[in-house]
């Protein structure tokens, strides 16, 4: 087992919940909100269907940096006002930690498509105009540069690739750092990836977003693992994760949500969007390897599930080849679509709660299983006794991430 | 547009670009860089300002105003105000 990382702060937005305890509920009870997407940027030919989340008031979530977030985009204030949570949540603000033991890793790139759109937009007519601070908005780093600034972070920052793995790609860099002993205290933030009409479109016309058998309905069209999916349904939402050794959580009598015991990223070596079970096996064959564990032992999977008839079918293949059929299984983005960049962290936040309480939610549309062998999680929650959890993350290039997680000692 | 017009437009993006100033009265005979404006703060201003009254203005005519009234001139010279 590799040294002991802790997760002692979680901060989540989403369309249903703000905050960890109403994220909690919101599992428990199945809630979802799913719509036409409406934000500017986003109106095309055709409708989209998504999950956006409220109008909220970014500007006073940090006290005396109103003007810094008036310049950063919509996905570094959503993460402001999440690690605002996660921050603490962790305590941080009581404990001394000096800050250049704390570092910050964002997960995914590319997350500000929309905002990008929106300027061009705005100045198609006036280039000459563009304002200033787009030139320091455009870039992902400025998110790590905001939140640095926000919560005087000082030790390493930077954003990461990883696409639709983005978060886990994130967490497991925020665990390197602690293993590097490069931190003590490292924060992987999932960041709300702001797509826009383009990104839309051209997914739909790849066939990987779905949408439109559920054209006229789109409470049904996210709907993992059923027989009627056609492809995932875009989601907005951020989760922000603290991570830390678990020594160095106790000396300070931090709580703890659950264990990171292990992970892996493995790549395809095929750029085709097409997910390989073979690559996906390997992932968590080598996340369990590294945590010394049997798949035996794992309780429940949060499986990448996004709704892609493709890639639902292979990974159900990959897991029964895992050794990990026998698990609950459920489908965290029947309820709040294919978050992206956002979706590893979010996930890993959605595992550690259902762990910790002893439950699994619900999976929104899932009538009829493409593969009935499984210990589905159907429309209704379930009670269950867990102790580790495989959690899985997929993406474009090739990607394939497993986390191993366990409940809090 | 008259020349109190582009001053209240003017006032009107400072005090979103540096929302401190919020309730702080602005007069003509203050200079941006004296209110706290930095020079990306200054160069927004500036910007915002010729895209709400639809004109460009060069740098170069800019940087010899020595004050927010200095500026509203300038401005106002190219919206024939």
């Amino acid at each position: 087992m590799p040294q002991s990382l802790a997760i002692t702060g979680l901060g989540i937005i989403l369309p249903t919940a703000t905050g960890i305890q109403a994220f909690e509920e919101a599992l428990v009870a199945g809630r979802a909100r799913f719509d036409y997407l409406k934000r500017p940027g986003r109106e095309g030919r055709q409708r989209f269907i998504g999950s956006e989340i409220d109008e909220m008031e970014f500007e006073s979530v940090i006290a005396g940096k109103a003007g810094l977030l008036r310049t950063a985009s919509f996905s570094s204030q959503v993460a402001a006002a999440t690690v605002t949570q996660a921050w603490s949540d962790a305590g941080l603000d009581s404990r001394r930690i000096a800050p250049e033991r704390v570092s910050l890793i964002v997960g995914g790139s590319n997350f500000q498509q929309r905002h990008q759109q929106q300027t061009m937009q705005r100045y198609q007519s006036a280039p000459q105009l563009v304002r200033p601070t787009y030139a320091l908005s455009f870039w992902d780093t400025d998110m790590v540069g905001v939140l640095s600034e926000c919560f005087h972070v000082c030790g390493e920052g930077y954003s990461v690739g990883g696409a639709s793995a983005g978060g886990a790609v994130a967490l497991i860099h925020a665990a390197r750092q602690l293993q590097m002993g490069l931190a003590d205290v490292s924060i992987a933030v999932g960041p709300l990836f702001d797509i826009s009409f383009w990104e839309c479109q051209a997914l739909t016309n790849l066939g990987a977003m779905g949408g439109s058998r559920f054209a006229d309905q789109p409470a049904l069209a996210c709907r993992p693992f059923d027989a009627q999916h056609d492809g995932f349904i875009f989601g907005e939402g951020c989760a922000a994760i603290v991570l830390e050794r678990t020594d160095h959580a106790r000396q300070d009598g931090a709580k703890a949500y659950g264990r990171l015991c292990g992970w892996s990223m493995v790549l395809d070596g095929l750029r085709h969007p097409k997910p390989n079970a073979g690559g996906q096996l390997q992932a968590m064959r080598a996340a369990l390897k590294m945590a010394e564990m049997e798949p035996g032992q794992i309780d429940y999977v949060n499986p990448h599930g996004t709704g892609s008839p493709l890639g639902d079918s292979t990974e159900l293949d990959a897991l029964k080849a895992a050794g990990l059929s026998h698990c609950w299984i459920n489908a965290t983005k029947s309820l709040t679509g294919h978050c992206l960049t956002a979706s590893g962290a979010i996930e890993v936040v959605a595992t550690l709660l259902q762990l910790r309480a002893g439950f699994c939610h619900p999976t929104r549309n899932l009538r009829q299983p493409i593969d009935s062998s499984f210990r589905w999680v159907k429309e209704s929650v379930v009670e269950a006794d867990l102790r580790y959890a495989v959690s899985n993350s997929f993406a474009f290039g090739g990607v394939n991430t497993s986390l191993v997680l366990g409940k809090a000692a | 547009m008259t020349k109190d017009n582009i001053f209240e437009v003017m006032k009107g993006h400072i005090r979103c670009v540096e929302p401190e100033m919020e309730g702080t009265p602005i007069s003509p005979n203050d200079s941006l860089k004296l209110l706290g404006l930095d020079s990306v703060a200054r160069t927004e201003v500036l910007l915002l300002t010729m895209e709400s009254l639809g004109v460009t203005v060069p740098n170069t005519r800019l940087a010899a105003a020595q004050n927010v009234g200095e500026l509203v001139e300038i401005f106002a010279s190219y919206t024939g105000g």
